[in-house]
């Protein structure tokens, strides 16, 4: 389902205000036809830099497994920690894939197995419920706490949970009573599970769950066995999740094939409908204007753990990777090739700078929200109400990603893709198909 | 308080690119200014008039309520606040301008409130001892600031005893006295506005970008009301369905809300002159002009044949088919409108429900 977005955001960045340079282009857009001659290798090195992105997160979240057994074989702190820092490691590559996400609809139809968020964590676990609450309006489990019941009946619906497995989270809890909030698998849920609530609210600190909560013969808030199954089985599902999506993109893969068919233009189409919807709707909007709005700590894209600044960091580069055809592997190794900004500048030099200056200064707002948490200021702390200078901070950032999509709005008139009509995914356009109808 | 000047009109939705391409044959170049200019002043301006002046009887309403609570009394308050929301509904599409400056288009309305943040963070503001006044507004979630915040606090059952608790009385003029407030000024800055940027005859190139703004604030919401007010709480089928998801179920309005938005619409397409209708026909478009207009008789007929409250409705089979073809209708429209834009000449850019 894509319909969450709604009303809500419909003007974030209407909010924003940031007075900006008419976009009226008056002549006709440029020489399409050199466009195309050179979109195909252009989108070639795309999918290529997508193979390279995937194929990265999938190891680096086989690293995370490694360290998360080693926490369950042997569940001191130090292991805790070491497994905390394999999360944050394995955000690295996987945010620089989202720019893939929107515009692709097999990327964006499996995505919610693996970075659903919002969630309600009391679905999960155990949760502090004067913090939390009991009880949703929307959801009837939002206190289901799988782990602590082995047995559910929820209205009206019985839940064998006596084995924690694949299966059961996948197959029957993930999204359980269509309500996208019941988050039972991805790396939101595993981050969970490794930090716990962050219950420090708009001040510092992040969740702080004790190891002892996965050690089975000395185990802290009940159900430890039940607790390392679930942990065991979201990293494995997360393992399978990425290896189907990495298959994807290699050579003759399904994602690939997906993108050639779309032809030169509609795959340049695609490449700027993700930058731009991932810039404006989702990380702008959705994701950082409104925690400002709410100033809520609850708005913190990654809640548990407080690493979001470096989640909405790798978010922004990845916008960047996609129009400079550029990609840093976790290795170390570079990959480049044929990009947007190319063609861009072939068009009009003006224009590709201007988007490359803007590129640069939204990671330079998102660096400054990664220093200000080396701080102990947080992105839960930057939006608290009155902390005027934290806000401005994350307005900085919600403002350069807005004004960079303006400008990727003016690359896509000079390049004559402005018109080229994109498959969507049928929850948006065909709500009939997915409402049974 | 006071917004920033800027020579130039912030810009809405992202909606932005406007190209003219003179050698497309269907492609029309009408006179924005004019256009604009009549837009302004016929709609936009005698909505935000009626939002101004119904949310300060709000509050004067809450004021005299608040003074000698009584049953009667309540009823009034209420009555007004439903008054004050429709107008609201008159105007919401137009989400540009005076509208988003500090954040009030969030601050009037904060909907949908997926994680049902409005309840917890109200109850918050009620345990507080901070004084309601300017600061604490200027400070506060958009989700206790407008509409749905005074809605909790006005229809919640037993309203006429839990306002006279604590501090409900407080806070809801408190509310009910930001709302006239941030009305007032959208409405004063709108005025002015009007004046220095919607001028009879101005630069094509600015005109046009103008329009942009004023033709998303037609196209835009359709998507977002079949969305959000009517898909997502009807879920799956009658059985799933999910009252509490619709807008202000607990006034039972959400389907006066639905009404008043198309309405708003129709009278943006064709109740000015010249209007988006008359501009198509001057296009050569009468066919697709017709089409629309009938469009939205059709979904009004439609959404006439839906009895009683939404909340009921979408929990029924029959009315939950009915619905459906409504949200076919208003995909319909949608897209006819979309058709409407290239005859127009006009490109809408990115928005912020892009992605997800």
């Amino acid at each position: 389902m894509s319909l969450k977005r709604l009303l809500l955001p419909a003007a974030i960045a209407a909010a924003v205000m940031s007075p900006l340079t008419p976009v009226a282009i008056s002549q006709a857009s440029a020489a399409t036809a050199t466009v195309e001659a050179q979109a195909n290798s252009v989108n070639t090195h795309y999918a290529d830099i997508a193979e390279a992105v995937f194929a990265d997160s999938l190891s680096a979240a086989k690293q995370l497994q490694q360290a998360i057994n080693t926490l369950l074989d042997d569940p001191t702190d130090a292991n805790l920690a070491a497994a905390r820092e394999a999360w944050v490691a394995a955000r690295v590559p996987y945010q620089q894939s989202e720019v893939y996400r929107f515009g692709n609809a097999i990327v964006d139809d499996w995505e919610g197995k693996v970075n659903a968020w919002p969630l309600d964590e009391g679905l999960i676990d155990y949760v502090d419920t004067t913090h939390y609450g009991t009880e949703s309006d929307f959801n009837g489990w939002y206190s289901a706490n799988i782990i602590a019941n082995p047995e559910l009946n929820i209205g009206g619906k019985s839940v064998d949970a006596s084995t924690i497995d694949k299966a059961l989270l996948a197959e029957t809890l993930h999204e359980i009573d269509g309500v996208e909030a019941n988050v039972a698998t991805g790396y939101h849920a595993i981050e969970f599970l490794l930090w716990g609530q962050d219950l420090n609210g708009t001040n510092k600190g992040a969740g702080n769950r004790p190891a002892s909560d996965f050690d089975a013969d000395n185990c802290s808030n009940g159900n430890c066995e039940r607790r390392r199954d679930y942990l065991k089985a979201a990293t494995e599902l997360l393992i399978d999740d990425l290896t189907e999506m990495a298959d994807a993109w290699k050579t003759g893969g399904e994602a690939r094939q997906q993108l050639m068919a779309k032809g030169e233009l509609g795959g340049l189409a695609t490449i700027t409908t993700g930058m731009g919807s991932l810039s404006y709707g989702e990380l702008a909007g959705e994701r950082t204007k409104l925690g400002l709005m709410l100033h809520d700590p609850e708005e913190e894209h990654d809640c548990f753990s407080d690493n979001t600044h470096w989640s909405h960091y790798y978010d922004a580069l990845g916008i960047r990777n996609a129009y400079l055809g550029e990609y840093s592997r976790i290795d170390g190794s570079q990959v480049t090739g044929p990009s947007l900004s190319d063609l861009a500048k072939a068009a009009d030099p003006a224009l590709d700078q201007k988007m490359r200056d803007h590129l640069n200064a939204t990671q330079a707002a998102a660096q400054a929200m990664v220093d200000a948490a080396k701080q102990g200021e947080t992105f839960d702390v930057l939006i608290a109400a009155g902390n005027t200078e934290g806000n401005a901070k994350v307005q900085a950032f919600v403002d350069a990603l807005t004004e960079q999509t303006q400008v990727l709005e003016e690359v896509m008139a000079t390049l004559g893709i402005s018109d080229v009509e994109l498959e969507g995914s049928d929850s948006l356009d065909n709500p009939s198909a997915v409402l049974g109808g | 308080m006071q917004p920033i000047h800027t020579r130039r009109w912030p810009r809405g939705l992202l909606a932005s690119t406007v190209m003219f391409m003179s050698s497309l044959a269907c492609a029309a170049t009408p006179d924005w200014s004019h256009y604009n200019y009549q837009a302004v002043q016929q709609h936009v301006l005698p909505r935000y008039a009626a939002l101004d002046e119904a949310s300060a009887a709000l509050s004067a309403s809450a004021q005299t309520f608040c003074a000698a609570p009584s049953e009667a009394g309540l009823v009034q308050v209420q009555d007004q606040w439903r008054q004050t929301m429709l107008s609201w509904q008159g105007i919401q599409h137009v989400q540009f301008g005076p509208v988003q400056f500090l954040m009030r288009n969030f601050g009037l309305q904060f909907w949908p409130d997926r994680k049902n943040i409005g309840a917890r963070q109200l109850r918050q503001a009620l345990a507080s001892d901070q004084p309601y006044d300017a600061e604490f507004f200027r400070h506060a979630s958009v989700s206790i600031q407008g509409f749905p915040a005074l809605e909790r606090l006005l229809f919640a059952d037993n309203a006429l005893q839990t306002l006279q608790n604590g501090r409900g009385c407080e806070l809801t003029q408190a509310i009910a006295g930001h709302v006239a407030q941030m009305s007032h000024a959208i409405h004063s800055e709108w005025s002015a506005q009007a004046k220095s940027d919607f001028q009879p005859e101005q630069d094509p190139d600015v005109a046009a970008e103008l329009a942009v703004e004023l033709m998303a604030s037609l196209v835009e919401p359709i998507e977002a009301i079949r969305d959000s007010k009517l898909l997502k709480p009807m879920a799956e089928s009658a059985e799933s369905a999910r009252p509490k998801l619709l807008e202000s179920h607990r006034s039972s309005a959400s389907l006066a809300n639905i009404r008043a938005n198309l309405e708003a619409l129709n009278a943006l397409y064709q109740g000015t002159d010249p209007s988006v209708r008359s501009l198509l026909e001057e296009a050569g478009s009468e066919q697709l002009a017709k089409d629309i207009a009938e469009r939205f008789e059709h979904i009004n007929a439609q959404l006439d044949a839906v009895q009683g409250p939404l909340k009921q409705a979408v929990t029924r089979a029959e009315t939950h088919t009915r619905l459906l073809g409504v949200a076919t209708s208003l995909k319909q429209l949608s897209e006819q409108l979309d058709t409407a834009m290239e005859v127009l000449n006009i490109q809408l850019g990115f928005n912020s429900r892009d992605g997800d």
